[in-house]
This record gives C-alpha cells, sequence and structure tokens, in this order.
C-alpha cells in the first residue's frame, strides 16, 4: 500500500476514535457548549478523511467535489470550534469569578457581622457622615446602621464626647496629610446614654489624584479593658501603698532588674531615698548592703545561681521563694545581721515577671541569740562542774540529765543514766516510801530537803542531803523536777570525830580533875589530922595534876585555835639551835634518870630563821617527851641539825618501840593514841599539835619508823616567812 | 499549478491560525491547549503542503501533507481523550 494510504487510513481511524470518545463522553463532557461544533468539525474530518481514502480506490474524480467542499468546511469547523471554547472557557471563569465574588462577600459579611465592633466608610467631613457601617453599629452605638448612615438619625460626630470631638478631628486630619493609618482611643455617648471608651483604626482612601475620597476603619468598644486597666492600676496603686507602709523593708524588681518598688521602710534602712533608685538596674539595690554590686536573693528568686548562693550562709528553697539569714558589710560600720525572703513574680502564664524581697534587721536579735547561747555555755559550765548531783527528770520521773558530780556519785555515766526512772540509778531509801522528787511534784509550794542514803553502782552507800524541786515551761506548765543531792560523807565524819574529840577530851581531863578533886576534898576534910609530909605529898599532886591539866587545854587550844586560823603566830628571829639546845638541858636529868644518851649533831650551825620561837619550843618538847617516853634505858636519842638553801631541818631519833605501819597515817590526829603497849600517858594531842604549828610555820613534818628499831620525826622549816 | 479549492482552504486556514494566535492567551486557560493548538498547527501545514504541492516536491509533500493530516488527527483525538479522562478524574 502506498505511504500516502497508509496516512489517511491512519486519519480517518483517529477521527473515528475522536467520535467514539466524544460520544461515549457526550453527557460528561466539560465543553458542554463546544460538543455540538466539535462534532460537526470531527464528522467534516470524517467525511475528508473518507474521500482522501476513496482518492486510492480508482473513484476519485467522483468526490472530487465533496472533498473540495469538505477542505473548505474544515477550517470554518476549526474557527467555530475554537471560537466556542474561547466562549466557553470565558463564561466559565466568569461564573467562577462571581462565585468567588458571592464567596467572598458572604465571608466579608460574616467577618463584618462578627466583628467587635464596627466597620465603616465614611467622608472626611465634620459629622463623620457614614457611606457604609457594619451591623456592629447597634450594639456599639445602639443605632441600626441604617440610622447612621447618611446621618439619618444622627450624625457620628454628634456621637464623639464634646471633649474628644476636636481632637479626633485633629488626629484624623494629621495621618491624612502624612498618608497613614491613625488610631486613638475616644469617649462615645451611646443611645442609652451611657458613656463609652472606643479604641478606632482607620485610614483614607484617595483617588487617583490624591484627593481624599473617604476614611474606612474600625471602631470596638474598649470600655470593659479601660475599667479593667483602671481596675489594675487602682490595684497596683494599692499594692503599692501596702507595700510602702509595710514595717519590714521592701523592694521590687523587674524580669530585667530594675527597681519597681522600694518602700519607705528600705529608705529608712539605707537612707536611699526611692526616687532616686526606682528605674535603676546592674544590681544598684545591692549596693546599700554589700558595698558591691552583686545579684541578691530577689534575683536567686527568679534566675538561681548557685554561685551566688554560695554568698549566703543558707538558702532555704520553696519553688519560687528563698529564705535566708546572712551578716551584710554594710548599712553600719560594724555590719548588720538580716532576715531576708525573696519570691518570684509571676504572671497568669506563670512567666517569672519580677521578684519581691522584704528585709527584717535582726542584729539585736542575733546580740540575743549569741548572749542567750553563752548563758546556755555558762550554764552548762556551771551545771556540770557544780559540787553537787544534779538530776532532772521529766514528768513520769524518768532522768533526762545529770551532771558530772551525778555521774560519780551514782557511777552511771550520764547518757547512760537518760532515760531510766530515776530510781534506777539513785537507788535511794526514800526511792519506794518517800520520794523527794514525787513529793515535790505533788505538792506545787513544798520545799523537800531531806538527809537520806544512795547506793552507788559499786554499792557503796554515799549519805547524801537532796532537794527536790519543780521544773516549768516557758508557758508555766509543769514539765518534771529536778533532784540535788550533796555528798555529806565528810560532814558525818567530820561530826563523828568532834564527837569523838569532845569525848576524848572530856575524857582526858576527867582523869587529874578527879586527881585534884579527890585529894582536895581530903585536905579539906582532914587537913588538921595530916602530918607536914602528907600534906606536902597532896599538894604537889593537886599541883601537878593542874600543870597537866593546864597542858590539855593549853594543847587543845592551840591546836584547836591553829585549825580553826585564831592562833596568831608571832614571827621573829629564832635561833633554832640554841632553842633545842636549851630544852635538851632542862630534859638533860630525865634522860640521865633514864639512862637514855643524847647526841647534839650540828645544832650550832643552824642559821637564824624567822619563826614563833615559843610555839617551836612546844613542837620540840612533845618531840623530846615522845623519844623518852618510848625509848628503853640504854638507847640513844639523836637530835641532828641540818639546812638546805631553804630549809632548816631537825630528826629527832630514838631507838624505841616504833610505830607500826598501819599507825602512821593516824597519827598526827587529835586525840589518837598508839597502840603500843605500856606507854599511854599521852592524851593525844602532842602530835597533833606539832603537825598544826610546823605547818603554820609553812613547814613539814615526816616521820620515818620501824617497829622494833625506833623512829625518826623530821620536822623542816622554812628559812623565810613570805608574807603573813 | 495552484487549484482555488486548495487556495481557498488555505486562506481560511490561515484566517484560523491568525484568530488562534491573537487570543493565544485566552487559548492558553483551556486545558491541554498545546495538544490542540499542535493540530491545528498541523493542520494548516498540511493545507501548506498542499498547495505547494502543485509547484514541486510534489510526491514528497503529498506523502508530508497527509503524514500532517494523520498527525492532526491523533493529536485532535488525545486532546478529546485526555480531557474527557481529566473531566473524569475532577469529577
Amino acid at each position: 500500500m502506498h505511504p500516502v494510504a497508509i496516512f489517511d487510513v491512519l486519519f480517518l481511524s483517529s477521527v473515528l476514535a475522536a467520535l467514539a470518545l466524544l460520544f461515549r463522553g457526550w453527557g460528561r463532557t466539560p465543553f458542554h457548549d463546544s460538543r455540538f461544533v466539535l462534532c460537526g468539525l470531527l464528522i467534516t474530518s470524517m467525511l475528508y478523511a473518507v474521500c482522501l481514502t476513496l482518492e486510492w480506490t480508482g473513484i476519485t474524480d467522483a468526490f472530487d467535489t465533496v472533498e473540495d467542499l469538505l477542505g473548505a468546511l474544515l477550517p470554518m469547523w476549526w474557527a467555530f470550534f475554537l471560537y466556542s471554547l474561547l466562549q466557553e472557557s470565558a463564561s466559565r471563569e466568569l461564573r467562577n469569578r462571581e462565585m468567588e465574588l458571592r464567596d467572598s462577600r458572604r465571608r466579608l459579611s460574616t467577618l463584618l457581622n462578627n466583628l467587635p465592633g464596627m466597620a465603616y466608610r465614611c467622608r472626611n467631613d465634620r459629622n463623620w457622615t457614614m457611606e457604609f457601617v457594619s451591623i456592629g453599629a447597634l450594639e456599639l452605638t445602639g443605632y441600626e446602621p441604617a440610622q447612621l448612615v447618611d446621618n439619618q438619625a444622627i450624625a457620628y460626630a454628634s456621637l464623639i464626647l464634646s471633649e474628644d470631638r476636636e481632637r479626633v478631628w485633629q488626629t484624623v486630619q494629621t495621618a491624612l496629610q502624612e498618608r497613614r493609618p491613625f488610631q486613638m482611643n475616644y469617649g462615645i455617648s451611646a443611645a442609652s446614654g451611657e458613656e463609652k471608651w472606643v479604641w478606632e483604626q482607620g485610614m483614607g482612601i484617595y483617588s487617583e489624584h490624591g484627593e481624599v475620597i473617604a476614611l474606612e476603619g474600625f471602631i470596638t468598644d474598649i470600655t470593659e479593658q479601660r475599667r479593667a486597666e483602671e481596675t489594675i492600676l487602682r490595684s497596683e496603686r494599692r499594692l503599692a501603698d501596702i507595700i510602702d507602709f509595710l514595717p519590714d523593708p521592701t523592694f521590687v524588681v523587674s524580669r530585667q532588674g530594675e527597681v519597681i518598688i522600694w518602700n519607705r521602710a528600705m529608705e529608712e534602712l539605707t537612707g536611699i531615698k526611692a526616687s532616686h533608685i526606682k528605674g535603676k538596674s546592674g544590681y544598684e539595690y545591692a549596693f546599700p548592703f554589700w558595698k558591691e554590686r552583686k545579684p541578691v536573693l530577689a534575683d536567686l528568686a527568679m534566675d538561681w545561681d548557685e554561685a551566688a548562693a554560695r554568698t549566703y550562709p543558707f538558702v532555704h528553697r520553696e519553688n519560687h521563694t528563698l529564705l535566708t539569714e546572712v551578716r551584710v558589710p554594710g548599712i553600719r560600720p560594724e555590719g548588720i545581721y538580716l532576715w531576708a525572703k525573696a519570691a518570684a513574680l509571676c504572671d497568669p502564664d506563670g512567666s517569672i515577671v519580677g521578684a519581691v524581697e522584704s528585709i527584717r534587721d535582726i542584729t539585736k536579735r542575733k546580740e540575743l541569740e549569741q548572749a542567750l547561747q553563752d548563758a546556755v555555755e555558762r550554764y552548762e559550765i556551771l551545771f556540770d562542774n557544780l559540787p553537787v548531783g544534779v538530776v532532772a527528770m521529766d514528768s513520769n520521773l524518768r532522768i533526762t540529765r545529770m551532771n558530772t558530780e551525778g555521774s560519780r556519785m551514782t557511777g552511771y555515766e550520764c547518757e547512760e543514766a537518760v532515760g531510766k526512772p530515776c530510781y534506777e540509778v539513785l537507788h535511794g531509801q526514800l526511792c519506794h516510801t518517800s520520794c523527794p522528787i514525787r513529793n515535790a511534784l505533788k505538792h506545787p509550794h513544798s520545799r523537800s530537803s531531806v538527809e537520806s542514803e544512795i547506793t552507788r553502782r559499786d554499792g557503796a552507800r554515799i549519805p547524801v542531803r537532796i532537794n527536790a524541786g519543780r521544773l516549768y515551761t516557758s508557758g508555766g506548765e509543769l514539765s518534771g523536777g529536778v533532784e540535788v543531792f550533796q555528798d555529806i560523807s565528810e560532814l558525818k565524819n567530820l561530826e563523828a570525830e568532834r564527837a569523838n574529840i569532845i569525848s576524848m577530851f572530856a575524857h582526858d581531863m576527867k582523869s587529874p580533875l578527879v586527881g585534884i578533886h579527890g585529894f582536895a576534898a581530903h585536905l579539906l576534910s582532914r587537913s588538921s589530922d595530916l602530918p607536914q609530909e602528907k600534906l606536902t605529898r597532896f599538894l604537889e599532886v593537886i599541883g601537878r595534876e593542874s600543870s597537866r591539866l593546864e597542858s590539855l587545854v593549853n594543847d587543845f587550844l592551840d591546836f584547836s585555835r591553829l585549825e580553826t586560823g585564831g592562833l596568831k603566830l608571832r614571827f621573829d628571829d629564832t635561833e633554832v639551835g640554841k632553842e633545842i639546845q636549851d630544852i635538851l638541858e632542862l630534859f638533860e636529868h630525865r634522860f640521865q634518870q633514864a639512862s637514855i644518851r643524847v647526841v647534839e649533831k650540828g645544832l650550832d650551825a643552824l642559821p637564824i630563821i624567822q619563826a614563833d620561837a615559843t610555839r617551836l619550843r612546844r613542837v620540840f618538847t612533845n618531840l623530846l617527851e615522845n623519844a623518852l617516853k618510848y625509848s628503853e634505858a640504854g638507847a640513844t636519842v639523836t637530835v641532828e641539825g641540818r639546812e638546805t638553801p631553804h630549809e632548816v631541818i631537825v630528826l629527832f631519833s630514838d631507838q624505841g618501840l616504833g610505830i607500826r605501819p598501819e599507825e602512821l597515817p593516824h597519827i598526827f590526829n587529835m586525840f589518837y593514841r598508839g597502840r603500843t603497849p605500856g606507854k599511854r600517858e599521852g592524851h593525844g594531842l602532842g602530835l597533833a599539835g606539832v603537825d598544826a604549828i610546823v605547818k603554820g610555820h609553812g613547814g613539814r613534818v615526816l616521820v620515818c619508823s620501824t617497829p622494833g628499831v625506833g623512829s625518826t620525826f623530821m620536822v623542816g622549816l622554812p628559812k623565810e616567812q613570805h608574807g603573813e | 499549478m495552484i487549484f482555488e479549492n486548495e487556495l481557498i482552504m488555505l486562506l481560511l486556514g490561515l484566517g484560523v491560525l491568525a484568530f488562534h494566535l491573537r487570543n493565544r492567551s485566552a487559548f492558553n486557560r483551556i486545558i491541554h491547549a498545546p495538544l490542540l493548538s499542535a493540530s491545528l498547527y498541523l493542520l494548516v501545514a498540511a493545507w501548506c503542503f498542499t498547495v505547494l504541492e502543485g509547484f514541486f516536491w510534489h510526491d514528497l509533500l503529498n506523502l508530508l501533507e497527509h503524514a500532517c493530516y494523520a498527525a492532526s488527527s491523533l493529536l485532535l483525538t488525545l486532546w478529546v481523550w485526555k480531557r474527557l479522562q481529566r473531566a473524569d478524574g475532577e469529577r
């Protein structure tokens, strides 16, 4: 087949296909109005293609005329088709535009009707003559839009409050001259007579020549907002007044660190006026306190800073609230202690907008606390060092505190005793019968002071004097009791010793007195009958016993005066060696009678010392008496004088019976008599007197003795007396 | 050699082409307009070849003429098909 024929067949086939497609989609074709023209075009094309095809069949000439006709129709059908397509496209676009316009109008209408105010278009005249007003005018002004348009019922200008009218005019005219939008607030009087605050924004509409054709804009009611603002302003002013009159110094800073409020108390504390510091930032508010500009507690409340927080001794945090006590170097030269509390200020969304800090000068309180602390420490020292045992207990008689002496007396450590019932620690005689503390708690005004005994942990019984009292809280409520117990062992011993001394003294006095009384009575009754010899012997006995009695009384008096400080020693230059030698001369006859040899050593070399010679003679006499008394015949008594840089020492050595070791600690006690068999003539005051007199000189007496060998008494006397 | 009917056909076709070109921007808003425009251009080319074949290269230009008819009809068919298909899709 000729290639041209193939193209013709293809031409015909595609036209037929197009026709088939068109008929198949006839009812839903998008080019609804052009489908007939397209159908005509396709049929013409089909016929033309048939003619072209038939040219190859050999009957060409028969269809030449038809072909020519169809060939001429084809461009025309195309022209119609294109024209109808354009028309259809244009009409469709128009329909779409109209629909868009309707939709836009509907949206605009919805928008205008739902706007919280009034949209308008007005002329630029003194009446603000309205050309268009949205439905919102009714709610805003109380007038229907139709009443406002063209000033039908009232001109909008007459709704504006008279005092604002000129300002509104000037504002709009200025904006129009500068060709910019205008915004303003002013008051209007609604139809109901209610005055409202409105906010208006608008702009001029200009012609091609730049003339103002109209004004378009929007007006909304801001009365509620204005009232809310006024309420907030009043509230802020009230708050500022409250803060201003707070007794505590207080300041408020904004998020940017500017001082917003600085109250009067703060002015008084820092000496800085609020007018001077308000609005300042850069930690200016820290300077009066810290003498430097640094973050303070209020800044930490807004933004926590670990490094800044470390400049405070402590900071208690609770959400956005901080609390501290700190000593600051400012305000006064010596600095002050401040209590400070700061909190972040948040808006309703929870965002921090600033911080408030309130401070208080607690210097006096701190000083009182320090004084109290000192007092407590002193009390603790006093309590622990009291020479009496003190036990504090609660109302259930359980120990809450015990001092050191109490611990010593009971044998319980303080920590160990706390919490135990008092009777488990004291083990007192009266605990289960007449407990002093229980009595004190029962009877508010009773003051019990009793003597009793407690039993120490190791079983030792200690005589004590117990005083009990009640303890009260600072509110005056009974909180427990306190028991004070004093160890009276020594007192008891002294009492026993005193009774013993009196008994011994009376006993020692009785013997010479009986003798004196007996001989005196004998002399009175039978003096005429007695021979002179007996009379003389009787009188000698009476004289000897009187001397013994006088000696006893003198020793006793000297001893007791020395013990009580009543005996005043008369210090003078004394030659100790010479004094001893004088006494030895007096004793010479008695030693010879007893066949006892006396040896002197170094007495001549002893220096002169400050001493009471009379009392020293008594000391040396007593010691020689003892040596004589306890030495056997043939023994030797040695009296030796020595000198050290500070002392004069005299040693009295005998070869007598000696003293048993267990007796040695007691031989200087008053009325103590040794248990040496035989020799018991002493009254027990001699060595006690020796000890007392030597100690009165500031000296010392030592004894060294071996039973059956002998004893040595050493008397050491200071060479010089210092003071009284 | 010029045939009157062919010349008339060409002139009419050129008129249609001029109309199309003058309103080209409006035509371009028609969906799948390039197919339609190409179909028209090919048809006008076929008419041009019809006239020109009378002067020279008769066989070649005749072949081109018929090829342009076939191509033009194919493009027109394609436009109809695609437009209907799109309309179905939009629906």
